[in-house]
């Protein structure tokens, strides 16, 4: 038994956290920031985060996942000019738990604690706040970034400036993003204060949610898509605050300390979803907000994750076959239209949605990032025989909807789909050529897309 | 408290570090990379608001790299007590190697650690104050085919541990020696393993929650004193067709 060196290689089989996609590559676990020197690679390889990705970002067959997990320092922190400098494979609990006691905080964070800041750059996710704070690239004020061919380059909004803007958000292509200086935001505590306000139909949710963007920090809807006729899509806006307070139920969890992961999704014996439980699920959920709405303080931690500890069995409900997340920005004109399109669907052609739920977006669209004006609505359901064809008439609908659909959330979207509709596809094609012709990342996604 | 941590950048010495700083104790940390060790210092000093000084430097039996780690911890002061959760090994030890491969693994394993150990003992037997922590290995129990100057080494280290706990009844220094099982680290991930691999950071709050008490010598994980004591008791006439 060896105690200390620098790094291991094992084969290693692979699945993305939606189930869908199984892939055998190499994983290396890097324990050392040396491990990352020049003109050393050659092989087609990738980054990889806390690999909860539902598409299959950070893997591939035969390729190479170097898994930052063991690079995760804060390196450097200045309380009062409101930055923190963090190896790549930190995760957002780890930052948390430091930033909290502070009264600081991340402006933008996804939903699960486990997720890497490397991972937040490469798709540039956003949070419940995009239409305030932007996407992940927005906190970002600088990066390392590691190519074989280039050594270590610093990238920010100012230097490099083109390689930023194709980094954040570019799927792990372009290198190892080695470590980077994020932007901090002072809070008043460590609570929230959440405020749910009823919606009785779906066509109320485009001005609502610009209604409640205007008095809230952070605002998502949840809806109803088991609902049929004039119901369908009830549900409500779930407005969010950041308010004074005690911190006594922030401090009962360690962000840190969760367990949520892509290998153990799929491993209860059973399947839990089904029409019924689905229905269940969704009116219990529905109960959650009066008539008259609700309001109750929490946690800024259960606020920013909700998908924690009971809720991470809603996707273990969905059992080994997995399920599909349909994600996507639509502009306010068509966003009526691709809803009547889905409830027109339904009708014909039942599918238990187990979430439906929107979010505010502002923002420029470029590259193949996931960022535009309107509103994001996400979809989820069963892996099953069915899923395939509702998945093609949401990618049709999408197209004519002018709709940009989420990368890193859906494992079966096609070249076709993707080029269509990002109208910079080819740029980031050829920017990412020019950087790296020889085009050494990759990953089951990078090859499906043509990237 | 003032800690030195000798192998501190990653497995159990990084979990081990992090323990001793998140306790509010300061910390030499001594490893071989300067950038690791330096981005290391930075993470635990921000994080948990303790002193920490560091050591770049391969471990060796000699008076300058004894020297430098004794130059390094005068910084802390007084020094509390030294963990070694260091070791090196290689795949090809099979009884074959060149002298420089032995060299640096009877080194890694046994000289440096007896070396840097004589060093800090003088003052510790003279406050008659201290703690040393020792970490061996299950894959020493018993000689194999395979590991054949590692597990000499550190069964070289356990009969040093042993003496120096000898040496030191008298006084109130704690000589700790851990026999380790499998733990989740790079050497192991990826391994078919018969027995379940520990946390790293387990294994590190296990040994911390043991430091004021004078037992000697443990097994972590538990369970190897059962397989280890199988082993010990299997007749050679067995042992000698047994592959692993
Ligand atoms: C429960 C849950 C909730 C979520 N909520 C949201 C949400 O609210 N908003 C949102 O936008 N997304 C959300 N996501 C999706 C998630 O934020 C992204 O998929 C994110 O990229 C996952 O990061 P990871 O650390 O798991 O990285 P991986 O899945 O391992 O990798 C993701 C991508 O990042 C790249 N990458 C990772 N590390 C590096 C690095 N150091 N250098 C270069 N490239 C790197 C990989 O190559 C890959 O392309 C959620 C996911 C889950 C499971």
């Amino acid at each position: 038994m060896n105690l200390v060196s620098s790094s291991s290689s094992r084969a290693h089989n692979f699945v993305s956290f939606d189930g869908s996609e199984r892939a055998q590559g190499k994983l290396e676990i890097p324990e050392s920031a040396a491990y990352f020197q020049k003109d050393q690679f050659t092989a087609p390889q990738i980054s990889r985060g806390a690999g909860l990705s539902y598409a299959a970002a950070s893997f591939g067959k035969n390729i190479c996942s170097v898994d930052h997990a063991r690079l995760n320092k804060i390196v450097d922190f200045n309380e009062e000019e409101l930055w923190i400098e963090v190896e790549a494979g930190i995760s957002l609990g780890r930052i948390y738990d430091f930033l909290i006691e502070k009264k600081l905080f991340l402006a933008t964070q996804p939903g699960h604690p486990r997720i890497s800041v490397g991972g937040c750059i490469a798709a540039d996710i956003h949070g419940k706040n995009q239409f305030l704070d932007g996407t992940f690239m927005n906190q970002v004020q600088s990066l390392n970034l590691f190519h074989p061919e280039h050594g270590i380059l610093e990238l920010s909004p100012k230097k490099n400036e083109d390689l930023f803007r194709l980094t954040c958000g570019g799927y792990g292509l372009s290198g190892n993003i080695l470590s980077c200086r994020l932007k901090l935001k002072r809070i008043p505590s460590s609570m929230a204060e959440v405020q749910l306000k009823p919606l009785d139909t779906i066509e109320q949710l485009p001005e609502r949610l610009k209604i409640s963007a205007a008095a809230s920090d952070f605002v998502l809807s949840w809806h109803d898509f088991t609902l049929k006729g004039k119901d369908f899509g009830r549900g409500f806006i779930q407005e969010g605050r950041f308010i004074a307070g005690d911190s006594v139920l922030a401090a009962s969890k360690k962000a840190a300390e969760q367990s949520l992961d892509a290998e153990s999704r799929g491993n209860l014996p059973i399947k839990v979803f089904n029409p019924l439980t689905i229905k269940m699920m969704n009116l219990l959920y529905g109960s959650r907000c009066g008539k008259s709405g609700s309001i109750f303080k929490m946690s800024l931690f259960d606020s920013i994750f909700p998908i924690q500890n009971s809720k991470e069995l809603y996707f273990k409900f969905f059992g080994a076959s997995g399920f599909h997340e349909f994600q996507a920005v639509l502009p306010e004109e068509t966003f009526l239209e691709y809803m009547n399109g889905i409830r027109n669907y339904l009708l014909k052609h039942p599918v238990s949605i187990t979430l439906a739920s929107s979010k505010l977006f502002a923002g420029k669209q470029d590259l193949l990032r996931f960022s535009a004006n309107g509103i994001c609505f996400a979809l989820n359901f069963e892996r099953n025989s069915e899923s395939p064809k509702f998945l093609a008439f949401l990618d049709k609908l999408l197209l004519e909807c002018r709709g940009i659909p989420n990368i890193i959330k859906d494992s079966r979207l096609s070249k076709e789909i993707v080029s269509q509709a990002y109208p910079e596809y080819e740029l980031f094609r050829s920017a990412l050529r020019d950087f790296d012709p020889k085009r050494i990342y990759k990953s089951e996604l990078s090859e499906r897309l043509a990237l | 408290m003032n800690y030195i941590v000798v192998g501190a950048s990653a497995g159990l010495g990084r979990a081990l570090a992090d323990k001793l700083a998140e306790s509010g104790n300061n910390l030499l940390i001594v490893a071989s990379n300067e950038e690791d060790l330096q981005a290391q210092s930075a993470d635990l000093r921000i994080r948990h608001s303790v002193r920490i000084e560091h050591k770049a430097m391969r471990v060796r039996c000699d008076e300058n790299s004894v020297k430098s780690i004794v130059e390094a911890a005068a910084k802390l002061g007084e020094v509390d007590g030294i963990f070694f959760p260091m070791g090196y090994s290689r795949n090809d030890d099979d009884g074959t190697l060149k002298s420089e491969d032995i060299t640096r693994i009877i080194d890694s394993n046994l000289a440096g650690i007896v070396a840097i150990t004589a060093a800090f003992l003088p003052r510790m037997l003279e406050k008659g104050e201290g703690l040393l922590v020792f970490f061996g290995s299950v894959a020493a129990e018993r000689g194999r085919s395979s590991n054949i100057a590692y597990a000499a080494a550190k069964r070289g280290l356990q009969s040093f541990y042993e003496s120096i706990r000898h040496r030191s009844s008298s006084t109130n220094i704690r000589v700790q020696y851990y026999q380790l099982g499998y733990l989740k680290t790079a050497q192991t991930f990826g391994k078919k393993l018969p027995f379940p691999a520990a946390e790293p950071e387990q294994a590190a709050a296990y040994i911390i929650s043991g430091i004021a008490k004078n037992f000697g010598q443990k097994y972590f994980p538990w369970f190897w004193q059962y397989i280890c004591l199988a082993l010990r008791m299997t007749p050679w006439f067995v042992f000698k067709k047994l592959k692993f």
